[in-house]
């Protein structure tokens, strides 16, 4: 998993603890964030899945049916791609359609 | 009267939009049980799927339908008066709108995430996909053209903004490098960003840059798109659509203020209230329902609410809130924009040069200057406002683009190399847009721009409606605006490509001359490309019927 | 005459490779073992390494050396017979290890393990684990010279030719991972978070390539590198020697020399008694004997006879190494 992603959960454990103020911050601070920046975030996390996409083919393709790496190397960095194993799988299988790639 | 009582009208009934009808439709209709797992959490990802917060996604989802639709689209009450203008903003929000962008937002999240494209796709037929997928590449090609010619305008308008929005860009650049290269802090970064955007209107100001020629500014516009679209997202495109996210807020808050304070500062409503069901673009129905846009109903929000928003829904009690609420205040902001062209006299419209876009900001302007004073600088911040919408949104679509390129020549692999990268599919799609918006039949590319994307969201509708009858659910709440929006839409298509037909070489402006063959060729294919959606839209509408009445019938 | 191998090892003196290449059964395990002893002898620290799946160093030594890890059979002389499926059984356990370690789970997910256990099971993996072995115990240089064996259309030089590949690999995926780093850097920092992603992979990636890297280096540097061909006078012999040297010569690899194995002396001819058998025999090897020395004359290190024993033991690798050594050029068996 991304390390920023398990920080944001914690972000969302605190805003259960706050009280009304809080709540009121992180709702002014999150439509913000939701406007400004949040959309391009999404983008970026999926540029970055096409090129983590193409990492998993190198490393993991025998999985699939097309070895490139020799199996000594593929288990090796195994471990890093496991978090990444299922949305590629997904969608590898999944047929891809337009509307995906927007947004 | 005064533009306050707009915004006060809008909060009374979209207040009661939200809090009696759609609260009334959410229970009986799609019952969102907060304990059923979202895709956010059962694909979780971390990248396309995962949960944010409401408040994110109402920002994220506000950003995203909140373009130059219902900005510059009210523009069209000049021509009708403003209480039609009025009444669809307000009705068409309360009984279309919200349903739509909320109904489209839960549809796909009661179907894994999928988006618009397998949606239509199991929902309707393969042959429904595919017309649909025709159907976005004209769509992308048309927000294409209309944004970059208006922003394109608007240079040649307000010569104080042309400094302002080089230095809009390059405030975004230099945030961009002091953020990711010399690792500030996001708010350190964005300050200097937004000072950078500040000495620009100064700057702007003092020297205006001028030049008749539109075709000048065109280019313009073009290398600055081309120059976002090849650079790598971090560089150019994602800091200035972050940087320009602030006075895109602040201009809108500006509004808010100005329509507040009118009867403090004497501004009233001073267009008349109707002015006939014909005008010179055609008829009241189907034209203002289409122009018109996303204040009242867009189709380009189903594309936000499935291809983003419905992948981070946290629970699906966020999806009213969210999809619904985002649009109820889109509506509000084109009340204010309706506004700020109605607060014009019928003699100011002719002084500058008759039912324009751009008299916005002299409206605007009207609402603000007596409270703020500064009044070049205002006419400049707004110039830099209706551009940065604009090209804000040609930098994402023209992404878009290549990548629906990309993906459609997928299975030729010549043409991809051509046009199927960002370099080759940028240019093919600025110099086809270019060529629309070249012709300067501005008003019938926003009309054909407006219907097709009215008509998407009729087949979103459509979509919802066979799902909903699928599932046995009460269909008559999206069925009945799925209907009156295909209708509506595919006439506006009709009327429009009868226009560029019996007109032809005739619907130009200056560079073009009016009657040469270029200019015959370029009604031609605009006139082709109107039935082309009419078509496709025809296609997909039929096949909807088809397996809607069988969802009805069967299972 | 040709340079003989005690002159070549005389004249680099910057050497730390011996490869002895040839088929199955030709005695690249012997020579290797012998060249071993006199470099024991001659005041070095060796160390003999067999590649071989059907390991036979622990035959030559009469001694069950077989996955035990580097021993001392003789003074300073040092032996290494790698268990490659052992090996394999424990990359497996550590890949599952980092997997616990990382996610902080305590079942590996079942699609996963059964790809481990798949992966493993391949055939490649044997060679893989058996010279990511070798080239751990290059890289720790505790010995002076290191000797090993290595069949010559299998995996080892097919090991440094994917050397090449994998590189370009690498760097794709280097490439690939530095991109994705930066965009999760970009991302974080949007958020707010100041993160320094230090990418895990990108760190992996690198020390593979440093160890394929450092394995094709030794191997490929004639300084440091000598490759030698272990053949018989035989038809079948002679064609995959100018074979594999067109593969050498491919990948880079000079070759150092060729040591004639398995000669029957020709004086035995002399003897009148002599079975037909035999005399056809050696009258054969004499006619490739010629062929031999035609075509690789300039590379023609030792010749080596054949024995009327198996050479296994102490005293018998000192008697081939007296051979290969001392007496290049004579096949009566001493």
């Amino acid at each position: 998993m991304p390390k920023w992603f398990k920080r944001e959960r914690k972000e969302e454990k605190r805003e259960e603890e706050g009280g009304v103020k809080k709540e009121v911050k992180e709702a002014v601070k999150g439509v913000f964030y939701g406007m400004a920046s949040h959309g391009m975030v999404r983008y970026m996390l999926k540029t970055r899945m096409y090129l983590e996409h193409l990492f998993m083919l190198i490393t993991l393709g025998d999985m699939l049916g097309f070895p490139i790496l020799p199996p000594y190397y593929s288990l090796k960095l195994l471990p890093y791609a496991i978090p990444h194993i299922k949305t590629w799988k997904r969608s590898l299988f999944r047929e891809r359609d337009v509307t995906d790639l927007l947004y | 009267m005064y533009p306050i009582w707009f915004v006060i009208l809008g909060v009374i009934v979209y207040g009661l939009a939200y809090f009696t009808y759609a609260k009334w439709y959410d229970k009986h209709v799609w019952e969102p049980d907060p304990k059923k797992p979202t895709p956010a959490h059962t694909y979780m990802d971390g990248i396309t799927f995962f949960p944010v917060s409401k408040y994110v996604l109402y920002g994220f989802q506000f950003k995203g339908i909140a373009g130059l639709g219902p900005i510059l689209g009210p523009f069209i009450a000049l021509m009708y008066g403003w209480v039609p203008a009025l009444i669809w903003i307000l009705l068409g929000n309360f009984f279309i709108g919200w349903i739509h962008d909320y109904s489209s937002l839960m549809l796909s999240v009661r179907n894994e995430g999928k988006t618009m494209g397998p949606l239509s796709y199991e929902l309707i037929s393969p042959r429904a996909r595919r017309a649909l997928l025709g159907f976005l590449v004209f769509y992308l090609i048309l927000i294409l053209a209309v944004f970059m010619v208006l922003c394109s305008l608007f240079f040649k308008v307000y010569p104080a903004s042309v400094l302002a929005m080089i230095f809009l860009v390059l405030g975004g650049v230099v945030s961009g490098a002091l953020l990711y290269k010399a690792k500030m802090g996001v708010g350190t970064s964005t300050l200097v960003g937004i000072i950078i955007i500040i000495i620009g209107i100064i700057l702007g100001v003092q020297v205006p840059i001028k030049h008749p020629s539109l075709a000048l500014w065109m280019v313009f516009t073009s290398i600055i798109l081309f120059i976002a679209a090849v650079t790598p997202l971090m560089w150019v495109t994602q800091p200035v659509v972050y940087v320009a996210s602030f006075p895109a807020i602040f201009g809108i808050l500006l509004l808010f203020i100005g329509a507040l304070a009118s009867p403090a500062t004497g501004v009233r409503i001073e267009q008349p209230g109707y002015l006939g069901f014909m005008a010179k673009a055609g008829p009241m129905w189907p034209l203002l329902t289409v122009s018109i846009a996303c204040g009242a109903i867009s189709g380009w929000h189903s594309l936000i609410s499935t291809s983003g928003s419905a992948s981070q829904l946290d629970v699906e009690t966020d999806a009213l809130p969210v999809g619904g609420g985002a649009m109820l205040t889109e509506g509000l902001l084109a009340l204010m924009s309706l506004a700020a062209y109605m607060v014009l006299t019928p003699g100011e419209i002719k002084e500058l040069g008759g039912v324009k876009w751009t008299c916005l900001v002299h409206g605007a302007k009207k609402l603000i200057v007596p409270i703020t004073g500064g009044e070049p600088y205002i006419e400049a911040f707004y110039g830099l406002w209706l551009e940065l919408y604009a090209l804000t949104i040609a930098m994402i679509v023209i992404r878009f683009l290549w990548l629906t390129f990309g993906e459609i020549t997928a299975g030729v692999p010549p043409l991809r190399v051509i046009i199927g990268n960002k370099w080759g599919g940028s240019i093919i799609g600025l110099l086809v847009a270019g060529a629309f918006a070249y012709t300067g039949a501005w008003i019938n590319l926003w009309l054909l721009f407006g219907g097709s994307n009215q008509l998407l969201a009729g087949l979103a509708l459509i979509l919802v409606t066979i799902y909903l009858a699928k599932v046995k659910k009460p269909t008559i709440y999206t069925l009945a605006p799925a209907a009156f929006m295909i209708v509506t839409c595919e006439a506006a298509l009709l009327w429009e490509a009868k226009d560029f037909f019996l007109k032809m070489g005739q619907l130009v402006k200056p560079p073009m001359k009016a009657g040469t063959l270029a200019a015959k060729a370029l009604n031609f294919i605009f006139g082709v490309v109107g039935i082309v959606l009419f078509i496709l839209g025809l296609l997909v509408a039929i096949d909807a019927i088809k397996a809607y009445r069988k969802a009805k019938a069967g299972g | 005459m040709p340079k003989s191998l005690k002159e070549f090892f005389d004249a680099s003196p910057e050497l730390r490779i011996v490869v002895y290449a040839g088929k199955g059964g030709l005695g690249k395990t012997t020579a290797s073992a012998a060249t071993a002893y006199w470099f024991s002898k001659r005041g070095k620290k060796p160390l003999c390494f067999s590649t071989d799946p059907q390991a036979s160093l622990s035959d030559i030594f009469e001694r069950d050396i077989f996955g035990k890890g580097v021993i001392e059979v003789a003074p300073s002389l040092y032996v290494v017979e790698i268990d490659a499926d052992k090996r394999i059984a424990e990359f497996q356990e550590e890949v599952r290890a980092k997997i616990r370690e990382l996610y902080k789970i305590e079942k590996i997910p079942d699609e996963i393990d059964e790809y481990i256990r798949t992966a493993a099971a391949e055939p490649a993996m044997h060679e893989s684990a058996t010279y990511d072995a070798m080239a751990e115990l290059l890289a720790k240089g505790e010995y002076d010279i290191y000797i090993f064996d290595m069949p010559p259309f299998g995996h080892g030089v097919r090991m440094i030719s994917m050397a090449q590949i994998l590189d370009a690999w690498i760097d794709k995926m280097e490439e690939t991972r530095r991109k994705a780093a930066e965009y999760e850097e970009a991302v974080a920092r949007l958020k707010g978070l100041s993160a320094k992603t230090e990418d895990e992979v990108l760190v992996e990636l690198r020390e593979i390539r440093r160890k394929l890297d450092f394995f094709r280096e030794s191997l490929t540097n004639p300084k440091t590198c000598a490759f030698f061909m272990v053949i018989i006078p035989e038809k079948m012999a002679i064609l995959d020697t100018e074979r594999a040297l067109e593969m050498f010569d491919k990948l880079g690899i000079k070759l150092s020399g060729i040591i004639v194995n398995q000669i029957y002396p020709p004086s035995l001819l002399e003897n009148p008694n002599i079975s037909t058998f035999l005399k056809n025999r050696i009258e054969m090897q004499q006619k490739y004997m010629k062929v031999i020395w035609e075509k690789f004359e300039e590379y023609i290190r030792a010749l080596v006879p054949m024995f009327d024993r198996e050479p296994k033991g102490l005293d018998m690798i000192a008697k081939v190494a007296e051979h290969m050594f001392e007496r290049p050029w004579e096949v009566d068996v001493i």
